[in-house]
């Protein structure tokens, strides 16, 4: 049995139990864990440990607890918005530089102690929605740039990417923000569902090796 | 007026409201408020923002909004024991050289955005005590690594440095270890005492010096 690590901020928290490993919340670690115990009985063991409001500095201070001690065979992180919007709403983000330094530290402290682990790197994304559209020419601008420093960090290690952000701009062709992003940065449901087919895209690759 | 801040860990925490931003709690800081304050009246303003639990990755995640963003003259970091404790009780600690790391960003960064701050440093202790004998020699092996990389870190970036571990450990040879450090970590209102009475030994020189 293998385990699958969902890691993240309020996205992937998305209101899991934090007693019980069986109640992973309504987003996309829960369509994951549907699809993926469905098409693989018994092979794979799905956890979230997601916390909510978490910007890259809090996800590095978990690392032990909440990562290593945990040690997944597949980890998936999914991190930025918040260390944009905490800026915004309480003078208490990291800027695109340190988000890829702390993020490096990251990376290079789990391949340490965990070198077998995969790990998957998701791309932050942002919609204009009741939450963003304030400062929408400052989420527009700077969650591409945490963006690309995600994708630069799956370059440097040489980690499977998940794009997220064009996928979510493609699909504003058939339904309005609000539809995929409630608030311009937590998915609907049809938004959760469509990080976890993307997600399973790269899972797929990854089963294939 | 200047502005003294506070930070670390339970020690320095001691029961602070959470809602109250003046709020310093029992400990050290309250004491080294009322001393000051008497000594010398209206010149210094005192916060506290220790949390209990921290080690030093907590401290760190907390940079902006508990440190920078307050714009302090002075900063005050105990910080290093649950570092040690925390692994040895939920396998959730900062080995020696990664609190050395961390550290050194924070203070490094403190320094670019607030260039004209006074940080003092102070030495994380502990004694013998149902929290720290886990068992107590490798505990105490371990605090003193992190010591260390505290006294190293004062002189690297030239900040004063406040011995603590020397003053328990001779505390404890007159009473009991308890008495200071009710359970080998937290100090008693002995040991608080001691905490601001070291501290202000160093701060009144600088006081002398001009610095503060």
């Amino acid at each position: 049995m293998k385990t699958i690590l969902l890691q993240g901020d309020s996205i992937t928290d998305a209101g899991r139990s934090r007693e019980s490993d069986w109640s992973m919340g309504f987003g996309y670690p829960t369509l994951l864990n549907g699809r993926i115990s469905y098409d693989y009985p018994g092979q794979y063991k799905v956890m979230n440990r997601g916390i909510s409001g978490n910007r890259i500095v809090d996800l590095y201070a978990r690392i032990k607890q909440d990562i290593i001690n945990l040690k997944p065979d597949i980890l998936s992180i999914l991190i930025g918005v918040n260390d944009v919007w905490h800026e915004l709403a309480f003078q208490n983000g990291v800027p695109a530089d340190k988000f890829f330094k702390i993020y490096s530290m990251l990376i290079e402290e789990i391949k340490a102690a965990l070198p077998d682990t995969k790990i998957i790197i998701l791309e932050p994304f942002v919609l204009k929605g009741s939450a963003t559209k304030e400062h929408w020419e400052v989420f527009r601008t700077e969650v591409p740039k945490m963006a690309a420093k995600a994708r630069e960090i799956a370059d440097k290690y040489s980690l499977p990417f998940v794009e997220l952000q064009n996928k979510f701009d493609e699909a504003l062709q058939y339904q309005d923000e609000t539809y995929w992003l409630e608030d311009g940065v937590h998915p609907s449901a049809a938004g959760h569902e469509l990080i976890a087919r993307e997600w399973m895209k790269v899972f797929h690759e990854i089963e294939n090796k | 007026m200047k502005t003294i801040l506070f930070q670390g860990d339970s020690i320095t925490d001691s029961g602070r409201s959470r809602e109250h931003y003046y709020s310093v709690g029992t400990g050290y800081s309250v004491l080294v408020r009322g001393k000051l304050a008497l000594s010398h009246p209206g010149k210094y303003k005192v916060l506290n923002k220790g949390i209990s639990g921290d080690r030093i990755v907590d401290l760190y995640a907390r940079l902006k909004a508990d440190i920078l963003n307050l714009k302090p003259d002075i900063l005050s970091i105990l910080i290093g024991v649950n570092g040690v404790g925390h692994e040895f009780a939920y396998q959730n600690g900062v080995d020696a050289e990664k609190f050395y790391t961390i550290y050194d960003m924070l203070l490094t960064e403190v320094k670019e955005a607030l260039p004209d701050i006074k940080i003092i440093l102070l030495e994380p202790f502990v004694l013998c005590g149902p929290g720290t004998d886990r068992p107590w020699d490798a505990f105490f092996a371990e605090v003193q690594k992190r010591a260390e990389k505290v006294r190293i870190l004062a002189e690297k970036h030239g900040l004063p440095f406040i011995p603590l571990q020397e003053k328990f450990t001779e505390g404890a040879e007159k009473q009991s270890p308890a008495y200071w450090l009710w359970d080998g970590l937290h100090p008693t209102n002995a040991g608080h005492e001691l905490l601001a009475e070291e501290w202000l030994k160093v701060f009144e020189t600088m006081i002398e010096k001009g610095e503060v």
